[in-house]
């Protein structure tokens, strides 16, 4: 077929078309520009056409679809993939919610000074939000987790732009990617097309118990005053982010060796990369503080050798892209 | 399965005849009024999902002033799954009219009918 001059919009709709994977605009790009053209009519290039919002919007929602769910096992494996990392972030966010309420309550039953600047009620509706987020998405109603989620990230970045200036210097950018990178993986990730799973309620737990040994290290009779230094850095190691590095590194192993799906080992990785990032301001080497950032370290270096192998495994183990026949009934 | 309303009005607009993507943008808006005005990138997206379920395939392919037109028709699973989805709502739809008749409220015609 001879291919028609290409005018200025259409020019620009094949530009926006890119956002799709090459497998599908092989299949549909030509059907699609001319169903675009068609629907635009003639329009000159020296009115400066461009492609309505609307149209972008549709194009990159499609992108989305396609890439996290389409046709093919590779498509379903990073959709897959994408809803992983949404359920780990959100069950990572909601243990430090349930930490944050747990501790909060504790203080004020032992009616103990509250340090820092005057308490706001903020992080506790970031707390609330974040669990109500996480028992949402567990239990398939998406539609609100979706909105928690967003509110949840929205409050927990403005507390994080709202900090102190050296926290917002050294943590705000981990901790800015472990608000944000949940929240964004459950909005693309749980799109219409997606398999609606309701989880059972035990799966509820762990953001619970992964408070319990903080707790529990706060009620035991310890020597805190012969043996402050050591034990301050077990009960660093009994912290949430802590509990979490380690439960990703193990789960990580756990993964290469019973040979999980790719999906899996690759949520796990993105999931340890996200820790990784997090602990990383904390391991920083400081002469005479060394059971602060001593045990940061550890957890570091635990991380960083398990992450690579899962990112490598994962990816090989991913299944080919497939040439698709969209118009053609299965 | 579920099926959504741009899914519905683009499985009743290939009811007649195969149609291609712009086609069925322009029946898709006359079905519902001109309430729904799907996107192109909506579109591909009902169709991908329409033809994945083969509740629709590709019917044949022509070039139109030097372009590709695909058109696409129903299956008969396609059209099962349209008449099971258009008794649903009609008896939803009834069952609304019922009560709305119940509380005294008169029954507004549909649209497009009068």
């Amino acid at each position: 077929m001879n291919d028609p001059e290409p005018v200025l919009l259409e020019r620009r709709y094949r530009a926006a078309l890119r956002l799709l994977p090459a497998s599908y605009r092989a299949e549909r790009e030509e059907e699609m520009v001319a169903a675009f053209l068609e629907m635009s009519g003639d329009v000159p290039d020296e009115r400066g056409p461009r492609p309505r919002w609307g149209e972008l919007a549709s194009v990159a929602a499609l992108a989305v679809r396609v890439r996290l769910g389409g046709a093919g096992a590779r498509a379903a494996a990073w959709g897959e993939t994408v809803r992983l990392v949404a359920l780990l972030g959100l069950a990572y966010q909601a243990t430090l919610g349930v930490h944050g309420l747990v501790w909060r309550a504790a203080s004020a039953a032992a009616h103990l000074p509250v340090l820092g600047a005057a308490p706001s009620p903020f992080p506790v509706v970031a707390d609330v939000l974040w669990v109500v987020a996480f028992v949402a998405v567990m239990r398939g109603f998406t539609g609100p987790a979706k909105v928690t989620a967003v509110a949840a990230g929205t409050v927990s970045l403005l507390l994080i732009g709202a900090g102190p200036g050296d926290q917002l210097t050294w943590a705000a950018p981990p901790a800015a990617l472990m608000a944000s990178v949940p929240v964004l993986a459950l909005l693309a990730g749980f799109h219409a097309e997606a398999p609606a799973t309701v989880r059972p309620w035990r799966l509820l737990l762990p953001p619970v118990a992964a408070v319990l040994p903080s707790v529990l290290l706060l009620r035991a009779p310890l020597p805190w005053d012969s043996a402050f230094e050591p034990l301050l850095a077990l009960s660093s190691l009994f912290l949430p982010d802590a509990i979490a590095a380690v439960a990703c590194a193990v789960a990580g192993v756990v993964a290469l060796r019973r040979g999980w799906a790719p999906s899996a080992r690759l949520a796990l990785a993105a999931a340890g990369t996200l820790l990784l990032a997090w602990r990383l301001p904390m391991a920083w080497p400081v002469p005479g503080a060394e059971v602060v950032w001593g045990p940061a370290a550890v957890l570091c270096g635990v991380l960083a050798v398990v992450i690579p192998p899962l990112a490598v495994t994962g990816r090989r183990l991913l299944p080919p892209a497939r040439r698709m026949r969209p118009g053609r009934a299965a | 399965m579920n099926v959504t309303e741009p899914m519905f009005l683009a499985l009743t607009a290939l009811v007649d005849e195969p149609r291609h993507g712009y086609g069925i943008v322009q029946e898709v808006e006359r079905l519902s009024g001109g309430r729904v005005q799907l996107k192109i990138g909506s579109l591909y997206g009902v169709l991908d999902r329409l033809a994945g379920d083969g509740l629709v395939e590709l019917d044949r392919e022509e070039i139109w002033r030097g372009r590709l037109r695909r058109y696409y028709r129903l299956t008969d699973d396609g059209a099962r799954i349209l008449e099971e989805e258009a008794a649903r709502l009609a008896a939803n739809a009834a069952a609304a009219r019922s009560r709305l008749r119940a509380r005294g409220l008169p029954a507004r015609p549909a649209e497009g009918t009068t």
